[in-house]
This record gives structure tokens, sequence and C-alpha cells, in this order.
């Protein structure tokens, strides 16, 4: 068994999509890794299968005929947590924040790599694995990030964050490897009603970047997701 | 009633009143002057009345005789009823006075009628033109509808045939002649035509557009008393020639005869004029059927490649993958090479989808504020990494934010920059400089490849141009400039060419710094 195959037995993985050649390809991948495939090629069977079958994860493909795939995220979150990630293609990035916005816990653009896909399994499953509350410590890029006492180290050295610039590395850290989307963070930092909009949000980030990336112009542990919101790479 | 209203029947009314109220006064019942009683006078002013009418509708010169021969018979006989075998001087020169008189009257009631009668024919044409002009608007210009048009300037002009002759395959023939049934135009005439045609300097070939300015215009032609020849005028130059002839041989064509032909062929013209603008339309719809049906056939294939292009990826870079942990590198060396072809493929594909949506005219960009920082980084990353120590990016961090579709203008940078990467040499740098000014946002990709030749700098940004740096080694689907040029103008900006010192060129992406701009 692989590592990705932890306690409690293989994860079992719900893969929605109504092409066979990709739920083949999938299959594969996914079983190399010692994961449990389950396909389901309609909106239906993954509404039935998410039921009886109780999966660890969902893949799901958003281009699906009959019940569409924001249907059956927006259905299943009514009554479960369980983690969902998305297949889109590249020109639909409204789509992409619809599914993020109606519960969808990441997304993954065709063609993509199974590595890719892979690394995000591992980070949501990750989230939901263990029973403890959330972590207050994470360390990622060589910084560690103390969520409870507000502060940013490096190897012990305190870095200078506002209020503000923590508030969003916080919240980009508490659900790490995972996509925030930029109404998100606008809605978590700043409230539903300020007004504000993504200018101070680029500008925030910005100002987080030049103190905290090795090249502020090629960030690596702070990635722009084009179109949709940030993501923070814990691996960096 | 309506007679009544009738000014020229007023007019003979009032005539004839004032002739029997002058001779009246001029021979009272009992008058002694002429030594003529009751009877005598009653027959004279009957015989008057009989001048004038006979005058009337005798028609001029005709009339006139004929009213001289009416007073000798009415006189010889007036005569003979009266007994009177000797007639003094006086009475005779009263008799002709009387004579002339009523002829002068007579004529006078003749022009009168006439002009009265030429109202009314005015009065008729008017009204034809009005049932003409509301029958030819929607319909098209068919053979039918031509002829019938025809028939009644026909009678409205009082012509006995109307025709209109064209030029077709170097002929002059009449446009109507299948659906009009009557005895075709003869040679001479149609050698007038197309004399008249010819002689029009630039006269349309072929349906091009011929000189149409007011100098160049010719005017009706009226060749004889029966025959008259009018250009018929579009934008495209002389179309044909309106022809009339009246069989009568004593009636000339009067100039508002012939003007009222001359409105008949400019709205023939103008009819034309429509049938070509109808035909421009249908056209101009039909390519643009065309083009949307090629859409969304692009977008449906294109999709349908995609797939299985993701399928084939995952399995491989799977594979691949394994293969690194079991460090079989010459096995991986070939699958990565098959993977930097899917990727190659499914670019195309992109492109070819890109494309496709830009094209359809409901596509806007997606404007928010973003860093410009996150752009250059976008661009590095979609570049491979053995070119990525090429790029050079500058200028980023004096930028603020600004407001633009990021995805988009990413896409478009990239097509840029792998433009540059390709056609400038391994190992020299391809610069992103990112600036600012008052009025709009500069993005320039410069090399230092051979340029933009003059020739090809009109051409590049259209689809599938090769220009002659890349026509000996064909790099992508030649849709990349297209793609950017498409999403920069949906920004509202706009791309500049330029070439650099000694060797090489910049493509600079220029935006609108106001949100109008971008509307």
């Amino acid at each position: 068994m692989t590592a990705d195959a932890a306690k409690n037995g293989p994860k079992r993985i719900l893969v929605v999509d109504d092409e066979a050649a990709l739920l083949r390809a999938l299959k594969s991948v996914l079983t190399q890794r010692g994961y449990e495939f389950i396909p389901a090629t309609s909106g239906e069977e993954a509404l039935e299968y998410a039921v009886s079958e109780k999966p660890d994860a969902i893949i799901l493909d958003l281009t699906l005929p009959g019940i569409s795939g924001f249907e059956v995220c927006r259905t299943i979150r009514e009554w479960s947590d369980v983690p969902i990630l998305v297949l889109s293609v590249r020109e639909s990035d409204a789509d992409k924040i619809a599914a993020l916005d109606l519960g969808a816990d990441d997304y993954l653009t065709k063609p993509f790599s199974a590595g890719e896909l892979l690394a995000r399994i591992r980070a949501l499953l990750r989230r939901n694995q263990t029973e403890e509350p959330a972590p207050t410590l994470v360390s990622a890029g060589g910084f560690e990030i103390d969520l409870k006492a507000r502060i940013v180290t490096r190897d012990g050295q305190p870095v200078a964050v506002t209020r503000t610039e923590f508030d969003v590395l916080a919240l980009l850290a508490a659900q790490a490897d995972r996509v925030i989307t930029t109404r998100s963070i606008l809605e978590e930092v700043w409230g539903k009603s300020s007004g504000k909009g993504t200018e101070a949000l680029r500008v925030h980030m910005s100002h987080l970047r030049s103190k905290l990336e090795e090249d502020p112009s090629s960030p690596r542990l702070i990635v722009t997701e084009p179109g949709v919101g940030y993501r923070l790479n814990s691996s960096v | 009633m309506r007679r009544l209203q009738d000014k020229a029947f007023l007019a003979y009314a009032s005539v004839v009143v004032a002739i029997i109220g002058g001779l009246t006064l001029v021979y009272p019942p009992d008058s002694h002057a002429t030594g003529l009683d009751h009877g005598f006078i009653r027959m004279l002013l009957l015989l008057l009345l009989a001048i004038v009418v006979v005058v009337r509708f005798g028609r001029s010169l005709v009339g006139f005789l004929g009213a001289m021969l009416v007073v000798l018979v009415g006189v010889l006989s007036a005569v003979w009823l009266a007994g009177i075998t000797r007639i003094d001087p006086d009475t005779l020169v009263d008799l002709l006075a009387l004579a002339l008189v009523g002829g002068g009257i007579g004529l006078y009631v003749e022009l009168l009628s006439r002009r009265a009668e030429q109202a009314a024919r005015g009065e008729e044409r008017h009204a034809h033109v009005l049932g003409l002009s509301v029958d030819l608007v929607p319909r098209a210009l068919d053979s039918q509808a031509l002829e019938r048009l025809l028939e009644s300037v026909e009678s409205a002009a009082g012509a006995s045939r109307v025709a209109l002759l064209i030029k077709e395959d170097g002929l002059v023939r009449d446009a109507s002649e299948d659906a009009s049934g009557r005895e075709p135009i003869d040679a001479a005439t149609r050698s007038v035509a197309r004399l008249m045609m010819e002689s029009f300097p630039d006269a349309a070939r072929d349906g091009r557009p011929g000189d149409t300015s007011a100098a160049a215009v010719p005017q009706p032609l009226v060749t004889s008393r029966r025959d008259v020849f009018i250009p018929v005028i579009s934008s495209h130059g002389v179309e044909g020639t309106l022809y009339a002839r009246r069989d009568d041989k004593l009636k000339r064509w009067h100039d508002r005869e012939v003007d009222f032909l001359a409105f008949a062929a400019n709205l023939v013209g103008a009819l034309i004029e429509r049938e070509h603008l109808h035909e421009q339309a249908m056209r101009v719809e039909a390519m643009e059927e065309a083009d949307r049906l090629k859409g969304n056939i692009l977008l449906s294939v294109s999709h349908d490649l995609k797939t299985p292009i993701a399928a084939a990826m995952a399995t491989l870079s799977s594979v691949i993958d394994a293969l690194a942990e079991r460090r079989e590198e010459p096995l991986q060396e070939n699958l990565l090479s098959v993977r930097d072809d899917l990727l190659a493929l499914d670019t195309r594909v992109t492109e070819l989808i890109d494309i496709a949506r830009l094209e359809t005219a409901d596509w806007k960009p997606h404007v928010e504020y973003n860093d410009v920082s996150d752009l250059c980084h976008m661009v590095r990353m979609t570049v491979s990494e053995r070119q990525r120590s090429r790029l050079v990016l500058c200028g980023a961090s004096e930028v603020p934010p600004f407001e633009f579709d990021l995805v988009q203008i990413g896409r478009a940078l990239n097509h840029l920059v792998q433009n540059a990467l390709f056609y400038s040499p391994e190992d020299s740098p391809v610069i992103i400089d990112v600036s600012h000014t008052d009025t709009e946002y500069r993005i320039a990709v410069e090399d230092e490849g051979p340029g933009v030749t003059d020739g090809d700098a009109e051409h590049i940004f259209e689809k599938f141009y090769r220009g002659s740096a890349s026509r000996s080694v064909p790099h992508g689907s030649g849709l990349g400039l297209s793609i950017a040029e498409k999403i920069i103008a949906g920004h509202g900006g706009r791309i500049e060419v330029e070439n650099r010192e000694p060797h090489g060129s910049r493509f600079t992406v220029v935006l609108p710094r106001s949100r109008e701009g971008m509307q």
C-alpha cells in the first residue's frame, strides 16, 4: 500500500464523468495509488452512489447530461461535507467560481496531469481525515504561521505583517493547498457588505508577497488562480 | 356635382352666357338697326351656339373650317327661311363679325378645354403613380411586376408602347419580353438604345459602378415625333433605356409627357437600385450565417477533441511518474516527448476553440482589478521550463493593480511571447516590459529575431497568415496573433508593431486607462 492509502483502509473516491475514456484514465491513476475507484456516468447515478457508497471524496465533471454537475454539487452539500473536486474545461472561469460557490472544494482544468490530480485529492482528504480540530500552526515555504497567536515567523524570527495581511494569510493557511475564491476572501476578511473591491485585495497580496516570497514576481507560496482566487502551497 | 366644380365647364358656361347677354344688348329684340325680327335673332343666337360647339369639338383648324361652313349654311338657310331676297352690306358685315366672334370664342373654349383635359390627365397620372408606388414598394422587381409598371406608364403617358431595354451579354433586349407577349422591339430602336447606353461615359459594364455625377447624366432623347429614349440610372451606372412610342402621328410628345416618362425611368432606376441593395444584404446575411455555423461546428468539434486528449494526458502522466519512481530514464524520456506532443495538440485545439469563441458576437472580457505581476507570472508559467530563463520581466512592480481580464490578456500575451521565443535565437532574451502613462497601460514584448518585414506587417494579425519568417519553418496553427489581436480589441486596446535596432521586433499591447475605453 502506498502512503496515500492511510489508516482505516483505502480511501473511496467517487468519480462522476460521462466520458468513458476519462473514467478509464482516472481509474488507472487512482487505483495505482491505492484508492478505491467508484464510477458514475450521470448526475442521477452520482447522487445515488453518494448516498449508498459513502465515498471519502468525489471527483465531479461539470459537463454532465441530465442533472448538471452544479446540481449534484448543490444537492450533496445539503446533507454532506464530503470533499468535492470539480473537473472543468479551460474557458469557463465562471463555471469554476460557480461550482466553488455552490460548495465544491477545489477544481482542476482539463487536461491535467496525474500528479496534479493526486496532489489535490491528497489535500482534500488530509483536511477531512483528522478528527482533531483545525490546525493552529501551519508551516509552508519556510514560514511558520501561528493562527492563534497571530504571528508569522521564519527560522524563529518574526516577520512584520499588518493585521489585514495576516487575516488574508490566515484564511489561506487554514485551507492550505485548496483554492479560495476572491469573493470568499473579501467576505471573510472584510465582511459581506463592506463594498471593498478586488483592487484592495490585489494591493494587500502584492505586499504579502514582497514580504514572504523569495521572488515576489514569481510567487510560489501564494499562487494566483487566474479568474478564480488564490491558493497557498504548503509544499513549497 | 363634380361637373359644376369643374373649372373648364364653368368657363364654357360663363362664355356662353356672356355671348347671349352681349348679343341681346347689341341686338335688342325689337331693334330697328338691321331690320331683323325676333325669330331671326333667335336663329342667330342658336347659330352662334352651333359655331362654338362645332369649333370646340372640331379641334382647331378642322373645327374652324367646319364652323365657317356652318355659318354659310346657316345664313343661307336663314335667308331662305326668312324670305329675304336682298341682304344689305351692313347685315353682311354684322354676320361676318358674328362668325369671327363665334369662331374666336370657340377657339378660346377649345383652348380652355384642352387645358382642362391636360389637368385631368395630370391628375390621372398622379393617381396612377400613387397606385404604382403603393403596389411596388413591398414587391421584388420581377418580369411581371416590371411589365405591369410599364403598362401603367404606357396608359398614363398616352403611349402606344413602353419598354425597358437592357444590355445583356452584349445584346440589347426588352427586359420584360417574357412577360409581355407583345411584338418585339425592332432592331433600329435597339441600336439607338445601345448608342445611348454606350455614349454614357464610364457606363456600367458588368454591373460595376459608373460615374453618376450630375454632369455625366444623359438627358432624355426624343428622336422623332413618335420615339422617346430615356436612360435608366442606378448607383451602378446606366442600367438600361426606357423606350416610349406613340403611333398617333398627329400628337407630338409634349415636354410634360416626356417629363413624366423621365420620372418613370427614374422610378425604374430606383427599383433596380433597391434590387441591388437587397441582393447585397442577402449576401452579407448568408456570409454571417455561414460564419456562425462555422463557429458552432468548430466549437463542438473542438470540445470533442479535448476529451481524448485529457484522458490520454492523465494516463500518460501517471505512467511517467511511476517510471520516474522506478528510475527508468530512457523510457521516461520517450514518454515525456509523447506528453509534449499531446500538450502541443491540446494547444492547437485550444486555439481553434479560442478563435471560434472570440468571433461570436457575445464574447466580452471579464474585467476586474488584477495585479500585473500575476499577469507576468502566468506568462512565465505557460512557457516551457527550458525557455523560461530567456524571459526578462521588468516594470511590473511600478504599475498598480488595474482593471483587465487576467485570463484573456494572459493568453494574448502568451501568444506574443511564444512567437518571440520561437522566432529569435535560442540564447537571446525576450523582454516583457510593463509601463503606464496618463492614458494607457503598455506591455511590450521584445525579441532579437529578424523583425517584421513591411509586407508582413499589414497581414500578421490575419487568421492563418504565415509571415516570411515562418513559411520555411511553420510553427503553431497560425492563429496566435489573430487571437491576441481579437482579445486586445475586445478590451478597447490595440497591438503596436515596430522593429528594433539593430534587429528584432517589439509587439506592444496598449490598453486604455479609462473604463469607457473598454466598453
